[in-house]
């Protein structure tokens, strides 16, 4: 039955291959709400521009919270007039500014609700990537799928982004100089998402070309243009006094020692009545992962147990000979 | 992967329009309209996702853990990459990506978010595969490896994947660009493959399996073989050929590139030549009979004209597989059948003691012909050869030009007798010879003739400066002054010598050899690095130009080109000259036939290619006994470089042998 639908729809792909349509008609509309922004930067390779997106008639500029504001910037729009631009509000978790510019009856996106962006959608990405336009020239249209939506792995001091929530995963080379801020719409026109900084991935170590959805940015966005202050979301990894997190001690773990560049977690003793004793672990096991975050070696293993409280259980999943078993040390 | 700002045309995107919908598009085409733009769009998203979904239960993430060692390239050497299941009973295939450091621990994610640890079965080193098994004791779903798939080239592709932390399927859109790509082992498509999507399938529209995605570039094509993640230019393995070889796989065994073991006449692959000019000692072809002088005419059915054409018909095949080879012997068409090889006895280069020219066939259809110019004293040629002898065979195979002869002399085995016919005063004679070891000890004597007096050698010899057009190293070469017609029927040397960074210019070094250079016949030149302070690999190729340049300045013989620091003589000291220097001589040895460095070299970081009898490279050291070899030189022996003990090297020394490096 699957096969069949399958069939059905590669059919209809099929049919209409013959005639893949242009884009043209919400590649210019999206032009037209993208925005250049010049500030700061210039200097040691960084560029001192980016992109930002209109997200209400009145000159409200979501873009993305980088260097370049770090002076007042300059919005050029799209039919080339220039304006000054104060930063209304911006919120470093979700990688958010809001600029406004003093202007009226402007295009912009509205950021609907209910949007569900899939893997596999197509997208067109708007944005003023390598600062290529200037004065009126329209921003750069690209088109893609979008790859993947996933969590960005979170694996901590290598990433650079205080972002925690679901990205969308772009199937092209989207994230350039100047992209951030970008728009990225759907096949009907409507904003999904805003274009990110350029970032490796901790996981691969390649750069990511990646939006961040545009409704986990709508709430603030809404905030901040109705004047209603934001706080950041408390984090949820930050490191904890030495004194107070758990430590391979705190849990009976005696660590083969870490001579390498990453030393494999395995556990070189269990100290008699400890946590790790209750729990039943042994010397040789060796630690995968430390609340379902992977342990590439001794160092994260480390960072990791330094975010947890001395007072709350410690959920470890190890491996033992071929087996694979998740434990819970309890202190 | 970083682009410059280049958005490549997407054919099925923008053009083939047909006129009628065109029309219709445009008169519809509202914003927020019901237009085709957007059916097409949803209709070609729907069909993308279906399509993952018929593979997605079957593609799992592979994790490593605690890899050790430096990571090459940008990929982190333990990179989340994806893999698929090939059975019920836990065989997961995964790409080479997962071994190429080792780790404390491998695990499969499977689609359910279990992790499962993962033992590796076997390798296909050949097409960058790797089969891994899990103890699941969860009902496994087995991805379909199809025999027959119809592919097009152009048709829509999909490359599936997972990716992050809750192991999220991943998608990219392309075509496949091409089959029988990477000497014929792979397809390739212009999705973007991400490292994640390594091991994971690419499949067409209607989900079915057209192949494993694999970390590769072409030949030469860059130095890691990720390095073209993202680029539009990304290879997979045939499903069809997967399901032939995972039976193979299962049984542990490994799976490698077969080897045959020809060498061929023509220098240049692309020559309209497939004559062989010499079969490698206890090689498949030796076995199956093969003999230099045969003409190959079909390889695997398929017809060659190039040695390209044999290489690239051969690229698929395994060791341990069989091979059909129809050849010409004496204008008779014979067929052999080859069983190839994992690995082919390093090459123990040999040489006879004969310095010999080529004289052009008399009438344009007579063949050349090769006549003995000089016989080195104490060689197993010099009571045996006499200078003027026309050699016309080596053992069965017909000579006819230096290289053939050369490739012939370097493949014979150690210590066998060969006949060689020879023409002396108009009659056949033959002789019987036992070749010799280029490895050992350096050549203590040079022929009479080149001995040459201040009294008898009347010619000026000048350090000149030389620049190259785009390098902007300093240079210089000791040669005789230009137009000095005494010197063009003398095979003289050249040297190529490496400068430590930060030493002498190259116009000073020269002056110390003046005397020398003149008596052994060897030109000079003497190179700085471009750099103050370190030589660069890109200086590789410069330094062979460089080679190239001199070349064409005196009569030089181009097989007796060495490349030398002065960390070879006796009184020298390795520096970054030295591990230069041999890193050149490997990577550009069509040009190089000697390297002399010094016993302390540290070995440059590059992968050694085998020795082959088409460009022979030996290796001169200042050491007296094999006890002071230095701890690379096995490696470099494994590989088929013969390994030449100078002792105490002094000038003359290494300007003698590398004036000898054209003896055959």
């Amino acid at each position: 039955m699957r096969i069949l639908a399958t069939i059905a729809i590669a059919m209809t792909v099929a049919w209409h291959a013959k005639a893949e349509p242009p884009l043209a008609e919400w590649a210019r509309e999206g032009q037209q709400r993208v925005v250049k922004i010049y500030g700061a930067g210039g200097l040691a390779g960084l560029e001192a521009y980016q992109s930002g997106i209109l997200v209400s008639p009145d000159g409200h500029v979501a873009t993305s919270w980088s260097y370049v504001l770090d002076v007042e910037p300059i919005v050029l729009l799209d039919d080339g007039r220039r304006f000054e631009s104060t930063i209304v509000g911006f919120e470093p978790a979700l990688e958010l500014a809001v600029l406004k510019i003093d202007a009226t009856d402007l295009p912009y996106f509205p950021i609907e609700e209910d949007l569900e962006a899939q893997w596999g959608d197509p997208i067109l990405a708007i944005s003023n990537l390598f600062n290529i336009a200037t004065g009126k020239e329209p921003a750069s249209v690209m088109q893609g799928t979008i790859a993947a939506v996933s969590d960005l792995d979170a694996r901590r001091g290598t990433f650079k982004t205080p972002y925690r929530g679901k990205v969308m995963i772009l199937d092209l080379i989207a994230n350039n100089p100047g992209a951030a801020g970008g728009a990225v719409i759907d096949s009907e026109g409507r904003l999904i998402g805003m274009l990110g900084k350029e970032l490796r991935d901790s996981a691969t170590g390649v750069w990511l070309n990646y939006s961040i959805p545009a409704k986990e940015l709508r709430g603030t966005i809404g905030d901040i243009i109705a004047g209603r202050t934001t706080s950041a979301p408390p984090s949820a990894e930050a490191m904890l006094p030495r004194d107070q997190s758990h430590n391979p001690k705190t849990l009976g773990l005696v660590m083969l020692p870490d001579v390498l560049e990453t030393t494999p977690a395995y556990i070189d003793e269990v100290v008699l009545d400890s946590p790790a004793a209750k729990a039943d672990l042994r010397p040789d096991d060796l630690i995968l992962l430390v609340g379902g975050k992977r342990v590439d070696g001794q160092r994260t293993l480390r960072n990791l147990l330094r975010m947890i409280d001395r007072r709350d259980d410690v959920e470890l999943t190890i491996q033992r000979d071929t087996e694979i078993l998740p434990l819970v040390l309890r202190p | 992967m970083k682009l410059i700002p280049f958005i490549p045309p997407r054919i099925d995107w923008l053009t083939s329009i047909s006129l009628v919908l065109l029309l219709s598009t445009a008169a519809s085409a509202q914003p927020g309209g019901d237009s085709p733009s957007l059916a097409y769009r949803a209709a070609m998203a729907k069909a993308v996702r279906a399509a993952a979904k018929q593979v997605l239960p079957s593609v799992v993430t592979i994790e490593i853990i605690g890899a050790s060692g430096q990571k090459t390239g940008e990929v982190e050497q333990d990179a989340p990459t994806s893999g698929v299941i090939v059975d019920q009973d836990g065989y997961i295939l995964a790409s080479s990506i997962v071994v190429r450091r080792p780790a404390a621990s491998m695990l499969v994610i499977l689609p359910d978010g279990s992790r499962h640890a993962a033992k590796v079965i076997s390798k296909d080193t050949h097409r960058d595969l790797v089969l891994l098994k899990i103890d699941a004791k969860t009902e496994l779903v087995p991805l379909e490896l199809s025999s027959e798939v119809a592919m097009t080239v152009g048709q829509t592709t999909v490359a599936v994947g997972r990716y992050g932390d809750g192991s999220s399927p991943m998608v990219s859109r392309g075509v496949l660009s091409a089959t029988g790509r990477l000497d014929g082992i792979a397809i390739q498509t212009d999705a973007r493959v991400a490292p994640s999507f390594y091991g994971g399938p690419l499949v067409d529209l209607y989900g079915n399996v057209l192949g494993i995605l694999i970390p590769a570039v072409s030949k030469g094509g860059a130095e890691d073989s990720t390095s073209w993640y993202d680029s539009g230019i990304a290879f997979a393995i045939p499903s069809n050929v997967i399901a032939s070889k995972l039976d193979r796989l299962k049984t542990g065994e490994d799976i490698r590139k077969g080897l045959i073991g020809i060498v061929s006449k023509s220098r240049d692959p692309y020559q309209d030549e497939t004559t062989i000019a010499a079969v490698r000692v206890r090689s498949p072809a030796e076995a199956a009979g093969i003999l230099a002088g045969d003409e190959v005419m079909e390889v695997a059915g398929q017809p060659v004209r190039r040695q390209l054409d044999i290489r690239q018909a051969l690229g698929s095949f395994d060791a341990g597989e069989k091979v059909q080879l129809k050849l010409r012997r004496d204008g008779n068409p014979i067929d052999v059948e080859v069983t190839l090889a994992e690995t082919i006895p390093p090459l123990q280069p040999q040489r006879f003691g004969i310095i010999a020219r080529e004289e052009i066939g008399a009438a344009e259809k007579d063949p050349n012909r090769v006549i003995v110019d000089v016989v080195i004293p104490d060689s197993p040629a010099s009571d045996l050869v006499q200078t003027g002898d026309v050699i016309t065979k080596l053992g069965k195979a017909d000579v006819n030009d230096i290289e053939t002869l050369r490739r012939l002399a370097l493949s014979t085995a150690p210590d066998v007798t060969v006949t060689l016919t020879i023409e002396r005063d108009g009659n056949d004679q033959k002789i019987d010879v036992t070749p010799q070891s280029i490895a050992g000890d350096v050549p203590s004597d040079v022929p009479t003739s080149w001995k040459r007096t201040e009294e008898d050698d009347q010619t000026e010899w000048v350090t000149q400066k030389i620049q190259l057009p785009d390098s902007a190293n300093d240079a210089a070469f000791l040669a005789p002054k230009a137009g000095d017609e005494e010197q063009t029927q003398l095979q003289l040397g050249l040297m190529i010598m490496l400068l430590n960074p930060g030493q002498d210019s190259p116009a000073e070094v020269l002056e110390k050899w003046s005397v020398s250079a003149r008596e052994s016949g060897v030109v000079i030149c003497a190179i700085a690095p471009e750099d103050a302070k370190r030589w660069l690999p890109k200086e590789m190729e410069i330094v062979a130009k460089f080679a190239t340049a001199v070349l064409k300045k005196a009569a030089i013989d181009p097989a007796a080109v060495s490349i030398t620091t002065p960390g070879a003589l006796a009184a020298g000291k390795a520096g970054a000259a030295d591990s230069m220097a041999l890193a050149v001589a490997v990577s550009q040895s069509s040009t190089f036939f000697g390297v002399a460095v010094s016993a302390e070299t540290r070995p440059p970081a590059m992968r050694l290619s085998e020795n082959s009898p088409s460009a022979a490279l030996q290796l001169l050291i200042p050491i007296k006994s094999e006890d002071e070899l230095p701890g690379w030189a096995a490696a470099v022996e494994k590989a088929g470089y013969p390994i030449v003990r100078g002792g105490e090297i002094q000038e003359s020394t290494l300007l003698q042998w590398t004036r000898l490096l054209q003896a055959i």
